[in-house]
């Protein structure tokens, strides 16, 4: 003490410890921490950059690529395309209705041959040593008797062991069919009256003994091929034959025609593509002859540059048998439309079908009745004033983009990348997850944290916290195995048939991926809700119960008015978690790219478009880009909902 | 100072004095022991006092003496910790026993309301903080609450100073005007008895004066019970005082008793500030 005291006369002395380049201990510490700090921004700005880069070269790129597309005549082709589409959807759609119906009506009997088939699976799987003995014994019975030489005592040791396998098999089948129920079917939709459960058991126990179709599968399809012919002979069954004929009467030609501009179409775009990469080359050899000193290179690259063709085709000469199919295309959409009135005309109405799927197809069948002429004039409309040679504009590659509906890739035709359906596909489930989540998790905060005992907090937390520790991975794989077929089998219940979207057609759905996230979000949302709960000053709830309020009052009156900005900002994270989740909503959505028309329906997301595609594209490619841009969407979403959490929390931390 | 109408009985000085004063009881606490650890050990040990009615009645005592928890006994709020527990005795508020099974702490509390430490108005408009009890009683005519609201208002003299911003944040009043809404806001609900935890102990000395009269006025309505710190504060607004000394009551007399002629040697050296 006195030593330094000497060295320095200043009495407040700061000392002279480990210093390194000038910096004291405490100021090192505090470069370190500052340090880690500014890396991490660092890192989090370089990946925006990144991505911007990345996405920015994008839009020019697909504005060239619409450009080729308009120029090579394919645009021209895909206005007829979407009639065609549209048209061919009509047949489909009432032959749907028309299978449904009929398996429908023929009801019991239909499904006890799927019964059957079920039922005979299990009992063969339960049965496969016996049959392997009795096959044995058979063919070693059937050679015995075959051979000549073998002794009257062979052949009866023979007949014996055949015997007793045979007695053995029967025993262990007839065992396992009497064991099986309507319960143990594969679909539970199967399941028939009671009155055939003996008989296709005893029909599967003498199916396996004598290898033939029993008398009774053969009556039951004996019944079901009449009573289809019955069924086949309804009026509306007929009028619906009438009008799938109807609808595809001219269908084969307008395709024929389709087609054949399709091809054309092609042709020219291989011409285009060549022309823009002989261009491409002839620019990269150009560039190299400018750097290069080496002579023989020099010339070499001239020679080459001469060999490159870059005639650019005549687009105009290109596209004439476009302009010039006006008029077939609309004698051949008139006579379509024609025909499509009058088969509307005899579509029956959906009340006289019993299947509710057949019901369904009808319903969309009189939706499109009800725009299909619409869609024909606008596409009419824009075949007409087509013009090859008007240029795509940026912003068109843009908006192209953003609110384009139709997400193709690797197509042989024309890649175009529309985010709308994945985005509504993002969204849908993340909007279905969070609602299903918000009673679970705000509701159980508010239990846990105000109501419950301690007993019961210390048992329901842990479970609650437990969930987030579950892989997706393993979540999906439950979602795809159970949770679909549950709910494929539950939605045929008629007590849920007021739901929109139900009866469910398919197992992967956005609402098996809804339910799947929201109890991956409910751990999110429960406790950050908790957090805000706990956040309530305690002298709230003191001054309530005081006044005489009961512990319910104080909470709906006083806690949560308190404390709602920060229950909001933690179901906008719990969104958040969602939409940037990626395993379930790839395995389990479906992956259909199509704006979905109900939350029973499957669709593709953001998210699950970038895990599925990133791996296969070649790197700068225009795939590649609209890939970024789709990452970027991604990022800004994500981005704008922790800000706008962020601003709300804020709001609730100065309230309070 | 206020004088009770009776005379202080100091013939048993040994045992906790003059517990029984003339005049109606409105809170009688019969040998009251009480645990915060399921009756491993007493916080409170055989507390045996009547407080009379429309008095007021305060507690004093070092800290950790007991005296809050007692007051919190009163209207059970002690309810919301888990391992409390009554070990003996019993508390008679208006003559029915308040831990009996058929007493709801609910109803309790409407008629023992509570002004705690640290003023807490909720974070709502003046009015809707005086309004909140009447509301979660069911009352919804708007004419009855105002009437309430007003009038509990100018009982705790706050009326004048809020009457033209009623619907602003009861946060952007100050510290003592805070407190006398929570007051007003107790008042609405037409309590019997008032219990008032160290009101004061956070406002300035302009603010304490204020509340201090407000006490004083309230009197003739309700029956107070105030725990508090300052002894000053407990011989200018109280007519009877407890002296509490670690989970024991040592006295309970007039104020005047109290402070001027303490029959218990603690009790001098406590209010003559040779301890605590």
């Amino acid at each position: 003490m006195k030593k330094k005291r000497q060295k320095s006369e200043n009495p407040f002395y700061s000392g002279s410890g480990f210093r390194i380049f000038g910096i004291g201990k405490q100021e090192a510490i505090k470069y370190f921490f500052g340090g880690n700090a500014t890396i991490a921004v660092i890192v989090i700005a370089l990946i925006i950059g990144f991505l911007i880069k990345e996405s920015a070269t994008f839009f020019p790129q697909y504005r060239d690529s619409l450009d080729l597309y308009r120029k090579s005549g394919q645009e021209f082709v895909s206005f007829s395309d979407e009639q065609l589409t549209a048209q061919k959807k009509l047949p489909s759609l009432v032959t749907q209705a028309r299978v449904n119906e009929i398996e429908e009506r023929l009801g019991a009997i239909y499904r006890v041959s799927s019964v059957h088939s079920d039922f005979k699976t299990k009992v063969l799987k339960n049965t496969s040593s016996e049959r392997k003995a009795y096959k044995r014994a058979k063919s070693r019975l059937e050679s015995t008797q075959a051979n000549q030489s073998s002794s009257a005592d062979e052949k009866e040791e023979a007949q014996d062991d055949y015997e007793a396998a045979r007695e053995a098999l029967r025993i262990t089948a007839q065992k396992t069919a009497d064991s099986l129920d309507y319960g143990d079917l594969k679909t539970r939709s199967w399941a028939t009256d009671d009155k055939y459960l003996t008989p296709i058991r005893n029909s599967i126990v003498e199916n396996l003994l004598t290898g033939e179709q029993t008398a009774f599968l053969k009556e039951i399809i004996a019944e079901e091929t009449k009573l289809a012919e019955e069924v086949n002979q309804l009026d509306f069954i007929r009028n619906l034959s009438k009008a799938k004929d109807g609808f595809s009467e001219h269908l084969p030609t307008f395709e024929k025609f389709v087609v054949g501009m399709a091809e054309i179409a092609t042709q020219n775009k291989a011409q285009a593509i060549n022309f823009v990469t002989a261009k491409k080359r002839k620019d990269a050899l150009k560039a190299k002859l400018e750097i290069t000193n080496n002579e023989e290179t020099k010339i070499r690259t001239e020679l080459e540059l001469k060999r490159v063709l870059d005639i650019e085709p005549d687009y105009a000469e290109l596209n004439k048998p476009f302009y010039g199919s006006l008029d077939k295309h609309l004698e051949l959409t008139n006579r379509l439309q024609k025909q499509n009135r009058e088969a509307f005309t005899i579509v029956p109405s959906a009340s006289e079908f019993e299947s509710k799927i057949a019901r369904k197809k009808i319903k969309e069948i009189k939706e499109i009745e009800n725009s299909i002429d619409e869609l024909f004039t606008e596409k009419r409309k824009q075949i007409e004033s087509w013009n090859h040679s008007k240029p795509f504009t940026l912003s068109e590659a843009i908006t192209g983009f953003f609110f384009g509906t139709k997400w193709i890739t690797n197509s042989s035709w024309q890649d175009i990348y529309g985010l709308v359906p994945l985005l509504t596909g993002s969204l849908a489930v993340a909007i279905i997850a969070v609602l299903i989540a918000i009673p679970f998790s705000v509701g159980g905060a508010i239990y846990v944290n105000r109501l419950s005992t301690p007993t019961e907090r210390q048992i329901i937390k842990p479970f609650i916290e437990f969930i987030e520790a579950i892989p997706s991975i393993v979540l999906a794989f439950f979602g795809v195995v159970v949770l679909g077929t549950v709910i494929q089998e539950y939605s045929q219940l008629p007590w849920f048939s007021w739901i929109p979207g139900f009866p469910v057609e398919g197992r992967l759905t956005i609402l098996n991926a809804g339910l799947l996230l929201a109890l991956m979000s409910v751990p999110t949302i429960f406790t950050l809700c908790e957090d805000a709960l706990n956040n309530v000053p305690s002298s709230y709830r003191d001054a309530s119960l005081a006044l005489g309020a009961t512990k319910l009052q104080t909470v709906t009156k006083v806690v949560l008015p308190s404390c709602a900005s920060g229950i909001i900002a933690a179901v906008l994270l719990g969104f958040g978690r969602i939409i940037g989740e990626t395993m379930v909503v790839l395995l389990v959505m479906g992956g259909r790219i199509a704006i979905p028309k109900s939350f029973t329906d499957p669709a593709h997301s953001m998210t699950g478009i970038l895990a599925q595609e990133i791996g296969e594209v070649d790197q700068g490619s225009l795939h590649w880009g609209a890939l970024f841009m789709v990452g970027f969407a991604l990022f800004v979403i994500a981005l704008t909902l922790n800000y706008v959490s962020q601003r709300v929390l804020k709001k609730f931390t100065k309230h309070s | 100072m206020q004088d009770t109408a009776q005379s202080p009985n100091q013939q048993d000085v040994n045992s906790t004095s003059n517990t029984k004063p003339e005049g109606k009881s409105m809170i009688e606490i019969d040998d009251l022991s009480f645990s915060y650890d399921q009756g491993k050990t007493n916080t409170l040990r055989n507390i045996t006092l009547n407080v009379p009615e429309k008095q007021v009645t305060s507690f004093i005592g070092p800290s950790g003496c007991g005296k809050s928890t007692l007051l919190r006994c009163l209207n059970r709020m002690n309810d919301l910790v888990e391992t409390s527990r009554i070990t003996t005795g019993q508390i008679r508020i208006m003559d029915q026993d308040i831990n009996a099974k058929n007493v709801s702490a609910i109803e309790l509390r409407k008629q023992v309301g509570m002004v705690f430490q640290k003023y807490n108005p909720f974070p709502k408009s003046i009015y809707d903080n005086v309004a909140y009890g009447l509301r979660i009683q069911g009352i919804k005519k708007k004419a009855i609450l105002e009437e309430a609201v007003e009038k509990s208002l100018r009982g705790a003299a706050l009326w004048d100073e809020v009457k033209d911003r009623l619907k602003d944040s009861a946060l952007g009043l100050s510290g003592g005007q805070q407190q006398r809404l929570c007051i007003a806001r107790t008042m609405a609900v037409k309590p019997k008895v008032i219990l008032m935890d160290e009101p004061c102990s956070a406002l300035d000395p302009i603010a304490t004066a204020k509340v201090e009269e407000l006490i004083t006025e309230l009197r003739q309505d309700f029956t107070i019970v105030i725990v508090t710190h300052s002894m000053q504060q407990a011989s200018r607004i109280s007519d009877r005082t407890a002296f509490f000394y670690l989970g024991e009551l040592i006295e309970y007399d007039t104020t005047e008793q109290i402070f001027t002629n303490p029959s218990i040697k603690q009790t001098e050296d406590y209010i003559s500030g040779r301890f605590g």
